[in-house]
């Protein structure tokens, strides 16, 4: 699903999300950490830094530098931080979705 | 502290992009994993992190994959422009591979059939290459000739073997930069107390200049060396150097003693002074049709020809075999002019031994095409139409998908993609597909050449360097991109056609059958194409059948030959008396051992080809020796037909009595032997029992004039040829039935069987049972008779036979193996599109049989569908079969390249393939249930 204007794929939104919602604590293996206990198995690394370097080039995404912890011997980490235009964007594309499930709830339900 | 697996983590660091992304990224995955060894144990962190290390790897490694700098250099509108251009292609390859991967069964499918194609065709071209294209070692390789003689007498025999003087006229010819003669031969060399027999490779000054090889120790021959009886010396190969000398270096200035036979001295040794060691990879060019080529390739010693003794001066000793390398500016032509001149000349001056001789020189290059060229040409072709086959077959398959993805297409087709666009995600698809299968089909090769050298009978000079060369990859490559082009381009311009409202409007059901011809007319071609291929391949088995079902003469089944290598003769004396004695003790040992049924001896080992002698004769009777002609002549010793199991027509075989007459209290003689009681003949007339004949042409006159008063021991007569045995008659006492002895393929040579003795001689024993398990007892028992004359070589004569067999049975293989591929892809591939038709049908079966059709009908309409594309396939299939066998037959034995019987087994098993492929589909068509199908819509 990818969303016009925002030119933003499905995991990609995943990821944003994610981010965001971790706020201060926005490392990559926290973020893993959170996509893979809601999809349950286990994710792929290389899709992870593929989408991270992705969100950074279109500019939804942006990091800051902190030093190593004692789990990462020398290697400095990357906090990511959601910048205000991928903010802007996840407000679209939860209007566009809220909107397309108006008054589907009930339909849902009586299916069901 | 634990730390992350070594070699995965060293790649992620190698890998990474330098800097702090790179750093954080390790960092990360080194945090993870700590994190995941305290909670889930060290082995399972350990697979986590390599896991996870080489899909971050996969992230960075592959170009397509790596996130474009943010930061980059170009200007943001030719960045972008850039990025969308091969973000696209990435992105149509990434399908591609998805789509790969999607439906793995059909993706197997065709990256196996190209490969096997692609395989084949480089495997061929490998031998193609080596044993054809690679230029003869020689300097001017397209400028060498060999000097080939013809006489009158004998129309049908080219004379490769040339007398020494006339190639001494020949090397003159102005036509010439450079003439060489090559004579192999055996000495025995002086090794401490051990005499081994070696090969020695006679030849003059000039072949190395022609072939532009130095010794890389030492000097080569001088031009003095070429004349008669030069101070005597020695190049080595590098072999016989390293093996037997050390390789050491000093061993140029030393010497090295032999023996040889030399006309009229008998067995002589000669020191020589060793000049030179050739290089590792020096080989003996290949020369004539014929030539036991095995034999020069493992020369041991290089002698000058000037040491060579035997025939000089005389021109009815064939001895030589000479290359010449064309004068520049000298045609063809020309040379052969001027050879054919010189060779009339030699006629005029010396008309009794060179009545009606003729001479002409052919390239060397000529040679070898025909003496190749057929067999590879044939399997190349053949490896053509298995690649043809293939593409016919990749391409309606996917014809087939791009149709199944009509939908799919014109979707996009009318949101807005460009039809070059869809065009090229297509190829790209094909793309993939073919470099899989190009990739694979390498491996193919790889495998199908070493297969191709272990079946190929050992005769093809060059094949053993077959491997993968430039041009080889080159023509890999070529023969990948047609192939891809072949059957992606035709799909992608057909599949892309399309016009969008229409494959919408149709429901998915596609545009009715006329999507499907296309494919019709592919199945059709293969059909075609595999019964051709068919066609050839039974011949060839036929002929293999028809070899192995000719009746040699002999027993095949129950009898071992045993080969013995040949006592030194200077440390063993070994004259008639004693060879008897030695084969008297087998025939007494072997043939009371129990299973043996009965044990012979001959000179020549049967169907090993050149070692019996051919021979003039003339009748003594006082009838005119009529035409010349030459007969096979065989020396026995008793027991050899009843051991071969040669049925004895009149007469009878040589017995003890003939034995003592010819063996006993005569002096013996090294060459020829008295001939007096003698042998069973095949004759053409069967009144020749009693009667006599000499041995070689002899003037009538002559006959009278000696007959009943030479004695042996008395010098020859005057005026008798001497190169024949003096003038006692032999006298006919048996007719026995042909033998093939030479070979299988030609016509039973007429041959006489002489009781007589060599210093090679070969013991046939016939056993009870199975040969194979009497061998090493029998071997062994004849080992033990005199530990200086040992069993060189044993085989049952099945063996033997095989061997002989070798070249029909290897070309049989090869071809049966691609028809078969090509029945079996033929196969599949109207399968597939009967399969689909049924498929997309199923409307219109179901619409048929609501109104009342039965199942009978249903099916028998696919099988008509079927038989409509298979029956003008055999049509096209067995004309092109009748075109292309035309090439096959050289390579045919006893049956014709139009012969009925194969023709219509071919067509009836391509049909019975037809009908197979339409039985499934038929079958499921009768499985529609008109209701279901019609409660879809």
């Amino acid at each position: 699903m990818t969303i016009r204007n925002t030119d933003l794929g499905e995991f990609e939104q995943l990821v944003l999300l994610a981010a965001f919602r971790l706020g201060p604590d926005a490392y990559a293996p926290r973020i893993a950490e959170v996509l893979e206990a809601r999809a349950d198995r286990e994710m792929s690394r290389g899709t992870l830094y593929g989408a991270l370097d992705r969100l950074e080039r279109k500019g939804f995404i942006e990091f800051t530098v902190e030093p190593p912890t004692n789990l990462r011997g020398t290697r400095r980490r990357r906090r990511f931080i959601v910048t205000a235009a991928g903010i802007k964007t996840l407000e679209q594309l939860r209007s566009v979705v809220e909107r397309m499930w108006e008054g589907m709830g009930e339909r849902l339900a009586g299916e069901a | 502290m634990s730390r992350p697996p070594r070699v995965s983590r060293i790649v992620l660091g190698i890998v990474l992009p330098p800097g702090l992304r790179g750093e954080a990224v390790l960092g990360d995955l080194e945090e993870e994993f700590r994190t995941r060894v305290e909670r889930q144990g060290r082995t399972r962190a350990t697979w986590w992190y390599r896991r996870q290390a080489w899909r971050v790897i996969g992230l960075y490694a592959l170009p397509w994959r790596r996130p474009v700098d943010p930061g980059g250099i170009l200007s943001p509108s030719a960045a972008a422009r850039r990025s969308n251009a091969t973000e696209s292609l990435i992105q149509d390859f990434r399908h591609g591979v998805r789509q790969l991967v999607r439906s793995p069964w059909i993706s197997t499918l065709v990256v196996a059939a190209l490969a096997l194609g692609i395989g084949a065709n480089t495997a061929i071209f490998s031998a193609i290459d080596a044993v054809l294209l690679r230029p003869l070692p020689f300097v001017q390789p397209d400028r060498v000739v060999q000097i080939i003689e013809r006489r009158t007498a004998f129309p049908d025999q080219s004379e490769v073997q040339l007398p020494l003087p006339n190639f001494a006229d020949y090397e003159g010819a102005a036509s010439f930069s450079h003439v060489a003669a090559i004579r192999p031969g055996q000495v025995y060399v002086h090794e401490g107390d051990r005499r081994p027999q070696r090969v020695a490779v006679h030849f003059s000054s000039e072949l190395l200049d022609m072939m532009g090889v130095r010794p890389e120790l030492g000097r080569a021959f001088l031009p003095q060396e070429d004349r008669p009886d030069p101070d005597p010396v020695v190049i080595l190969s590098h072999a016989y150097w390293q093996d037997e000398l050390g390789g050491d270096s000093a061993v140029v200035g030393s010497s090295l003693t032999l023996t040889r036979f030399v006309q009229g001295e008998g067995y002589v040794p000669l020191t020589l002074d060793i000049v030179g060691v050739m290089p590792e990879e020096f080989r003996l060019p290949a020369l004539q049709i014929g030539d036991d080529y095995k034999v020069w390739a493992e020369g041991e010693l290089f002698l000058p020809m000037g040491v060579w003794t035997w025939g000089r001066g005389d021109r009815g000793r064939h001895a030589l075999r000479a290359v010449a390398e064309l004068a520049p500016g000298t045609s063809l032509a020309a040379a052969n002019a001027e050879i054919a001149a010189a060779a009339r000349g030699i006629a005029e001056s010396d008309p009794e031994r060179s009545e009606g001789l003729s001479a002409r020189v052919i390239p060397l290059k000529e040679i070898r095409r025909v003496r190749h060229g057929t067999v590879l040409g044939v399997l190349w072709a053949a490896s053509a139409l298995i690649l043809l086959v293939v593409c016919a077959n990749v391409a309606s398959l996917l014809l087939g998908r791009a149709l199944a993805r009509e939908r799919e297409l014109a979707v996009r087709t009318s949101l807005g993609a460009s039809r070059g666009r869809l065009l090229r995600q297509l190829l790209v698809e094909s793309v993939v597909l073919g470099g899989t299968g190009a990739a694979v089909g390498l491996l193919v090769a790889h495998w199908g050449g070493s297969l191709l050298k272990r079946l190929t009978p050992g005769n093809v000079h060059g094949l053993a360097n077959a491997g993968f060369d430039l041009r080889v990859l080159l023509f890999a490559a070529g023969a990948s991109l047609l192939t891809i082009l072949l059957f992606g381009l035709g799909p992608a311009v057909r599949g892309t056609r399309t016009h969008p409202a229409d494959a919408l409007r149709s429901g998915g059901r596609g545009g009715g059958a006329g999507g499907l011809r296309p494919m019709r007319w592919l199945v059709m071609g293969q059909v075609a194409l595999s019964l051709s291929l068919l066609v050839g391949s039974g011949l060839l088995v036929r002929s293999l059948a028809g070899l192995l079902d000719v009746d040699p003469g002999f027993d095949t089944e129950a009898t071992i030959r045993f080969v013995l290598a040949p006592p030194p003769p200077f440390a063993k004396a070994m004259e008639h008396g004693d060879r008897l004695a030695f084969y008297n003790e087998v025939r007494t040992r072997v043939g009371g051992m129990p299973r043996v049924r009965s044990v012979g001896a001959g000179r020549i080992a049967l169907l090993s080809g050149g070692l019996s002698s051919g021979a003039d004769m003339t009748p003594a009777d006082g009838m005119p020796p009529g035409p010349r002609r030459e007969v096979e002549w065989i020396s026995v010793l008793p027991g050899f037909l009843e051991t071969l199991g040669t049925p004895l027509v009149r007469g009878r075989t040589h017995n003890e009595a003939d034995v003592e007459r010819v063996f006993m209290g005569v002096g013996a003689q090294d060459l020829w032997d008295p001939w007096e009681g003698v042998p069973a003949l095949v004759w053409p007339d069967a009144d020749a029992l009693g009667k006599f004949f000499f041995w070689g042409i002899q003037d009538p006159s002559m006959v009278e004039a000696n007959i009943g008063h030479w004695q042996w021991g008395d010098p020859w007569p005057e005026g008798w040829d001497n190169r024949y045995p003096p003038p006692v008659p032999l006298k006919v006492v048996g007719i026995v039935a042909d033998m093939l002895s030479v070979d299988l393929t030609e016509a039973a040579p007429p041959t006489f069987y002489t009781l007589n003795s060599y210093s090679t001689f070969t013991i046939y024993v016939r056993v009870l049972g199975d040969p194979v398990a009497m061998l090493p007892v029998l071997r062994a028992a004849i080992d033990a008779v005199d530990p200086d004359i040992g069993v060189e070589s044993a085989e049952p004569m099945a063996t033997a036979v095989r061997n002989a067999t070798a070249d029909t049975r290897f070309q049989a293989v090869l071809l049966t193996l691609f028809a078969g591929l090509a029945v079996l892809m033929t196969g599949l591939g109207l399968f597939g599109v009967l399969a689909y038709a049924v498929s997309r049908r199923t409307h219109e079966m179901a619409v048929r049989m609501s109104l009342g059709a039965r199942r009978g009908d249903v099916s028998g309409m696919i099988v008509r569908d079927g038989l409509v594309l298979g029956v003008p396939g055999i049509g096209f299939g067995l004309g092109l079969g009748l075109l292309g066998t035309r090439f096959l037959s050289s390579l045919l034995f006893d049956v014709s390249t139009t012969d009925p019987l194969t023709f219509a087994a071919s067509t009836a098993l391509v049909l019975v393939v037809v009908l197979t492929a339409c039985w499934w589909p038929a079958e499921r068509a009768t499985r529609v249930h008109p209701m279901e199908v019609l409660r879809e819509e």
